[in-house]
């Protein structure tokens, strides 16, 4: 679906012709865990692998306070996570000493900024920067009017923030959609939810989960309306009867047999134009997460510790479901699961930022537009009309025979 | 930027390759070169966006652009061939348009026949068509935004005000679309709308091809709520359910809803079938307004004459085809 293709030469024909280095970024808005597994041992050394993840909830923590006292919609802290996951796929964690100076290029916290910026933009919620800088600095009690690298706090975040704004946007190769543009997960539980005829009980068991997996890396995964469908069947195969909401809608309780008869109707495919083998490693994914953060998740809050009817504790239904569903198809990782081929893909290393100063870079979405075709035929002529004249001709044409060497 | 060529060759021509040639416009957060795709040979517009330079980092009406181009191709929207960054400066690459259609409203010299403003009009609502079949609100149609092509298709552009349509229980902001062209709803001040904002400038324009000059131009805000109910008549409870619970509803002057024999004299030139067309697109409640699916398949489209094939429609006399692309002075709405 995404490909990549990569060339740099710089000024290595001896001609006399300035050339750039260039590079061509295909969007590729996911990828599988062993290509997060890759892309993570760069930017994330070992040691530091607790660190990254016990910051990330402290800055998710934090997001979800500022998304909340600006009363913007879910949608806008998903995105925001989703981007802050995909800002460490290509730039190394780094934490920020405690120095008297502040080392905001490093500070994860101004990373977040920069991602709850762009969120709010792309998510059609505006807001103006400076007020998302003085609601987060003041959660976090920083003050920012004294005076830092000769300038005040607020001033130098703002600066590394804009700066920050711009390596992210290449960090998502400008592609706004996020490779779906379906609605966000936590709006789509309800919707599908809705359609399915499912009760409000289980709907909400769906959403409190959606709104569980939204701090994962699942989203760099399977897109939102996979996700959504996975938690659904999760859900519908759990059956949640005892559910602490403080609305609790006084419907009749529904039957398991209609809640079974509702599973067995849904069609991955056919309605909800769903791949299967994407659903799966979804419902895989969601029930490894609570077998083993069960304590920490916001489902669990919301539960009672132990389950009515069986006797035992929320786990091991997570357990037992997870049993059932082990031969499930999920997706073949044989084209990434060995070190050699995912060191040949150009896509999985750091991105050098140098590239568009120096050359330039171009993103696409992908590559089936027919204007390529254009730009082949054109470049076919061109290698002949150079074989007929020059003498660059036979490295030319070659070139557009085999791309890369 | 003052280096001209980007010169990158790569393989399978996968590359950026175009040149900037001339600066056709400067506005508050782009420059606007006129260009070449050295493959192809191919016109191009660059609009060249300064990131980081202002406040509030990336426009959000570049990224708007961006957005909502990269999802959608068709012949009748503008297409956006690349987006690069070079210099740390982000560039777009657009289709150069070198005519927009108010350019031809205003030049006096060219005659419309009733054949050209259906084919225009025709073309508009494919464009709205399929913007609003990917939910997308255009949200600033106006004739300065119907660009045309030198083989005479025309095409939507400036997707800077774009938005996808909202969820129900959200905001949006009713400081939206060009004012002439701004639906009722808009005026007044209503939080939640939909795709009809669109349909209703799309029948102000065609009005206006009909009548070569503005249909409402209204001097201001509330200029505009005088001169478009003085020419459609005052909304009322009756023909406009709940239109007195929006917020900007208040002490207005009561005009009558105009006949129909007073719009046959208005649109003298006017088929009934066009007339139609325009009233259906023009109704002050939103949900009487007609969509783009009817819009496309009224009986207006079917009447002789047939619309003009887009190669033969009206140009601008070649001394003033001025190499205009997209007017870069972008209103910033927030």
């Amino acid at each position: 679906m995404s490909e990549l293709r990569r060339d740099e030469k710089e000024g290595e024909n001896g001609n006399s012709q300035r050339t750039f280095p260039s590079i061509v970024q295909v969007a590729r808005p996911f990828f599988t865990s062993a290509e997060l597994k890759h892309l993570h041992s760069f930017t994330i050394p070992d040691h530091k692998k607790l660190s990254y993840n016990q910051r990330k909830h402290q800055i998710y923590h934090f997001v979800f306070n500022i998304v909340r006292v600006l009363k913007f919609p879910l949608r806008v802290l998903a995105t925001t996570m989703n981007y802050y996951q995909r800002y460490y796929l290509f730039n190394s964690f780094e934490e920020a000493s405690d120095g008297e100076e502040p080392d905001f290029e490093k500070d994860p916290y101004t990373v977040a900024l920069a991602c709850l910026f762009l969120a709010f933009k792309n998510e059609d919620c505006i807001k103006k920067l400076k007020d998302i800088q003085s609601v987060g600095n003041k959660m976090r009690e920083v003050d920012d009017k004294v005076k830092v690298h000769n300038m005040s706090y607020a001033d130098a975040q703002r600066k590394v923030i804009m700066h920050m704004e711009f390596k992210l946007l290449q960090v998502i190769k400008f592609d706004f959609k996020n490779g779906s543009n379906v609605q966000s997960v936590d709006q789509l539980v309800v919707k599908i939810g809705k359609k399915l005829g499912i009760d409000y009980k289980t709907t909400m068991f769906c959403w409190l989960i959606s709104f569980d997996i939204m701090s994962t890396p699942l989203c760099l995964v399977i897109p939102p309306h996979c996700i959504a469908l996975a938690i659904i069947i999760v859900s519908l195969n759990l059956k949640p009867k005892d559910l602490n909401t403080k609305y609790n809608k006084a419907d009749a309780p529904t039957s398991p047999e209609y809640l079974n008869s509702i599973l067995e109707k849904i069609d991955c495919y056919e309605d909800f134009r769903c791949p299967e083998t994407l659903v799966n490693e979804g419902i895989l994914y969601i029930l490894d997460y609570y077998v083993h953060q069960m304590s920490f998740s916001i489902l669990n809050e919301f539960m009672p510790a132990v389950d009515a009817e069986t006797g035992k504790e929320q786990i091991f239904k997570f357990m037992e479901l997870k049993s059932r569903f082990n031969d499930l198809k999920v997706l073949s990782q044989k084209s990434c699961n060995n070190y050699s081929i995912l060191n040949q893909d150009e896509y999985l290393k750091i991105w050098d930022y140098n590239i568009g100063s120096k050359g330039c870079s171009r993103f696409i979405l992908g590559i089936k537009r027919r204007r390529f075709n254009l730009e082949l035929d054109a470049v076919e002529k061109g290698a002949i009309e150079d074989e007929n004249g020059s003498d660059n001709a036979e490295e030319d044409s070659s070139r557009v025979v085999s791309p890369s060497t | 930027m003052t280096s001209t060529i980007t010169n990158v060759q790569v393989a399978n021509s996968t590359c950026s390759n175009y040149s900037k040639d001339r600066k056709v416009g400067e506005g508050t957060y782009a420059v606007v070169y006129l260009g070449k795709q050295l493959s192809t040979d191919r016109r191009t517009a660059i609009k060249e966006i300064k990131t980081g330079l202002f406040k509030d980092g990336l426009d959000m009406s570049a990224l708007r652009e961006v957005k909502y181009l990269q999802e959608m191709k068709h012949e009748n929207v503008i297409e956006l061939i690349d987006v690069f960054s070079a210099s740390n400066s982000l560039n777009l690459v657009l289709e150069y348009l070198p005519c927009d259609l108010e350019m031809l409203i205003k030049e006096q010299s060219i005659i419309f026949k009733p054949s050209d403003i259906k084919s225009w009009i025709l073309m508009t609502l494919r464009g709205v068509h399929h913007c609003h079949r990917n939910f997308i609100l255009h949200r600033d149609l106006k004739p300065n935004n119907l660009l045309i092509s030198p083989s005479g298709q025309l095409k939507l552009a400036d997707f800077g005000l774009a938005r996808s349509l909202g969820n129900p229980g959200e905001d949006l902001t009713s400081n939206v679309v060009t004012r002439w062209y701004r639906a009722p709803e808009l005026l007044f001040g209503a939080r939640h709308y939909t795709e009809a904002i669109d349909i209703w400038a799309v029948g102000i324009i065609f009005a206006e091809l009909m009548l070569r000059t503005p249909y409402l131009p209204g001097k201001d805000d509330v200029d505009q709520l005088d001169v478009t109910f003085r020419a459609l008549g005052t909304p009322t409870e009756q023909n406009w359910p709940n239109v007195s619970s929006l917020p900007l509803y208040n002490s207005l002057r009561v005009y009558p809803p105009p006949s129909r024999q007073e719009l046959r004299n208005r649109f003298s030139a006017a088929t009934e079938k066009a007339l139609d067309l325009i009233i259906q697109m023009t109704q002050l409640d939103p949900n009487m307004r007609c969509a783009s699916t009817e819009a496309l398949l009224h009986d207006y489209f079917l009447e002789m004459p047939r619309a003009t094939d887009p190669s033969e429609l009206p140009q601008m006399p070649s001394k003033k085809k001025s190499e205009k692309n997209e007017p870069p002075q972008k209103k910033v709405k927030v």
